[in-house]
């Protein structure tokens, strides 16, 4: 509910600015604090002092060094971006693809973002009460309604991702950032403003199957540390052991509510991150993991131009064979499944392979409305 | 801000969030202005005015504040991790806070973080809280520098406990620090009002009910033959002047080499505008005579205290007599004694003696 309460205003917002007419450098320039005399007069209380209000910048003229640079700092600002998707929709292949453009560094995962997770760095910042404290009483903090911790996050995330970026010879820098909270777009586009996002979607039935694997895959008893049920377990072990008779079954490999949860976990994540993509306009751009399978070389041009790198056909195809399911998977070709392997199958549609019926109407019911919206189905008649 | 919202707030702060995304930042071609501060930042000149606790730091800091260069205000309490407030209560939300330092150094879950984050795992976690600590106080003291439209900017940073050049030079090489000395006695003299004072206005204080009693005694004109102080508290005072300043004039210059600077309160007071005039130079800002005594005489005693004269002492005021060897008022023979026992030598290095022999 609060992300349409939330899209009003922001809609809103938009139209008075077009409506006023205003400048683009307006307000940067006010919030910058061109001073007036008056404000400089009530500190000091004396004669007048040549300093520039009226300097296009906003910054005190002079001749020192600590003026031209913002000018020339916005130059220098290292384009940063961030990779996002629901978990198991291709957010590592898609990493390690751009990671192999000669221009472009990208890792994962950073865990920047959930004010609510105490494993992020803004749920860590935002429980340290003495910060908090530190942030509410203090001469150089109280600025209304500014978001002050948010400020020390942003700072961090730029000056770590600048600071390994500046190690490499690359110019662009990236954090995989999957939904870990279902807010991360807007958290982003709120505490990065200027970011770009690349969201990577895929068919929610394949990401539900590949989530079962990857379940299975992390369980304590294969070293992981994920606590699966008896029934999950029961049937990995199934499966494991013939998995051909196990399709032919027709039995599920989802336990209980298995699916339902995951169709509408994908569901959420994946259509808020897509309502929040209005707060970052064209910073944003979406891909879907079946496009990059079936005609990859065209939809990383178009990634990489987004992103500002060198979107030259023969560097964009040196990054899908760099990234290619051979490389990744270490010599398998794509849907020669390892169970096992991160880089299990790598294909689309596998679903079917995997789907009873029972599944099929499960999903329908969940998410079957957002297939249509992705143009994965065209009704709910599958 | 109340802990909990009710949900018109909510949707009235997210309208407003909303609001000024879009007027300031959230479109594509205005979002740079976060990191413009972050970089301007990098570049701009920063200092500390530090000195131990009434000896003329916020004096210092108004002089400096009058500059039309200058922005200095405080405390920001960025350094000094090793000082925790008196008042652990939780609850008391007016409680000064403890450093910024050492809300990032004793975050458990930020360290735990920057262990794990694959972009910080590779690093020295200390260097990496080191770094923020910096991009921090940088961040925060030109954000306001950038509204002022001055060109310098410097918080007011008590010198709390024995780490704070220590810090400064680790943290944050290249800021400039200025140190304000006073003679350990009149600034023990002047403590003692303080305590005294927020006793008798009802402020958390930490005085025994007999330096409560001897502060009475004095107001009502029975100044012998108790004396001032109590040994133990005299002791204190001393000793922690003796340790804090001492330190500081021997880490100053060894640490920060020739971005520290110290100046006398007593000499602020016999040649202020040719202090303040050393001060600004130091600070590399427009040392023009006008200029210089603009500074000096917006922030003079009499400005500050609302019309008194130096010398015309208001216990109750902050500024509450402004003077230079008032200690004789004070001390007895017995105070002496116990004073230079603990910090006699530091009165001699610092130039306010000769000897042993006061």
């Amino acid at each position: 509910m609060p992300i349409f309460e939330y899209r009003t205003a922001f809609e809103i917002a938009r139209n008075m600015k077009a409506f006023l007419n205003l400048e683009v450098g307006l307000r940067r320039n006010g919030s910058r604090g061109s001073r007036t005399p008056e404000s400089h007069d009530a500190g000091s209380g004396g004669s007048q002092h040549p300093v520039a209000g009226e300097e296009s910048d906003g910054l005190p003229a002079g001749s020192t060094p600590a003026r031209s640079v913002t000018r020339a700092a916005t130059d220098e600002v290292v384009p940063m971006f961030f990779l996002v998707g629901r978990s198991k929709s291709g957010t590592s292949w898609l990493m390690r693809l751009f990671n192999s453009h000669p221009e472009i560094l990208c890792r994962g995962e950073g865990k920047f973002f959930g004010e609510g997770k105490s494993n992020a760095l803004r749920g860590a910042l935002a429980r340290s009460k003495e910060l908090k404290r530190w942030l509410n009483h203090n001469p150089w903090t109280l600025r209304d309604e500014d978001p002050n911790l948010d400020d020390i996050v942003a700072n961090t995330i730029s000056y770590l991702m600048q600071e390994k970026l500046r190690k490499t010879n690359k110019k662009i820098v990236g954090d995989k950032s999957p939904f870990t909270t279902p807010g991360v777009v807007e958290e982003i586009s709120s505490i990065c403003p200027g970011a770009k996002v690349v969201h990577i979607v895929r068919d929610g039935r394949d990401v539900a199957v590949s989530s079962v694997h990857h379940q299975w895959n992390n369980a304590t008893d294969q070293g992981g540390r994920r606590k699966l049920s008896r029934e999950k377990v029961a049937k990995r072990e199934a499966y494991r052991k013939d998995p051909e008779t196990f399709g032919a079954s027709g039995e599920s490999i989802f336990a209980g509510e298995h699916v339902a949860e995951i169709a509408r976990s994908w569901s959420a994540s994946v259509s808020r991150a897509m309502v929040d993509a209005a707060l970052l306009g064209d910073n944003y751009r979406q891909v879907r993991y079946e496009d990059l399978l079936a005609e990859p070389v065209i939809e990383v041009m178009r990634l990489l131009e987004f992103l500002g790198a060198d979107p030259d056909e023969e560097v964009a195809r040196g990054c899908v064979e760099a990234a290619s399911f051979e490389q990744l998977s270490g010599g398998r070709t794509q849907g020669e499944e390892a169970s096992s392997s991160f880089y299990r199958k790598g294909i689309a549609g596998d679903w079917r392979n995997y789907f009873s019926e029972e599944d099929r109407r499960v999903f329908k019911e969940e998410a079957g409305e957002l297939l249509i919206r992705l143009g994965y189905e065209e009704d709910l008649d599958w | 801000m109340p802990p909990q919202r009710s949900l018109p707030g909510r949707a009235y702060a997210r309208v407003r969030r909303a609001l000024s995304r879009v007027f300031a930042g959230g479109e594509p071609e205005l979002a740079q202005t976060r990191t413009d501060v972050g970089v301007l930042a990098r570049s701009t000149p920063v200092f500390f005015v530090t000195g131990l606790g009434k000896s003329g730091t916020r004096w210092l800091t108004k002089i400096l504040d009058s500059h039309p260069e200058v922005l200095c205000k405080g405390e920001g309490r960025f350094f000094s991790a090793g000082w925790m407030r008196a008042d652990l209560n939780p609850a008391n939300e007016s409680a000064l806070p403890n450093s910024l330092y050492y809300a990032l150094t004793h975050s458990e879950h930020l360290r735990l973080w920057i262990e794990r984050s694959v972009w910080s795992r590779d690093g020295d976690p200390d260097e990496h809280i080191d770094a923020l600590m910096r991009l921090a106080t940088e961040y925060f003291l030109t954000a306001e520098l950038s509204k002022s439209g001055k060109r310098i900017v410097g918080d007011k940073s008590p010198l709390l406990d024995e780490g704070f050049m220590q810090e400064v030079g680790a943290v944050y090489p290249g800021a400039r620090v200025i140190h304000i000395i006073r003679d350990g006695r009149d600034r023990t003299v002047s403590s003692m009002h303080r305590g005294w004072r927020r006793a008798s206005q009802g402020y958390l204080h930490r005085l025994s009910p007999e330096e409560l009693a001897r502060g009475k005694a004095l107001r009502e004109g029975r100044h012998e033959p108790t004396g001032a102080f109590t040994e133990e508290w005299l002791r204190q005072a001393a000793r922690h002047w003796r340790l804090l300043v001492g330190r500081a004039v021997e880490d100053g210059p060894a640490l920060l080499g020739s971005d520290y600077t110290e100046v006398r309160y007593e000499d602020l007071l016999v040649r202020p505008n040719e202090e303040v005039q050393r001060l600004l130079g130091f600070l590399g800002v427009d040392t023009d005579e006008r200029v210089v005594e603009r500074c000096v005489s917006s922030a003079s005693f009499e400005k500050l205290s609302r019309g008194r004269e130096r010398g015309q002492e208001d216990p109750s005021s902050f500024y509450r007599k402004g003077v230079a060897g008032d200690w004789r008022n004070y001390f007895s023979e017995e105070d002496r004694r116990v004073f230079k026992e603990e910090a006699g030598e530091l009165l001699i290095r610092l130039g306010y003696e000769e000897d042993l022999d006061w």
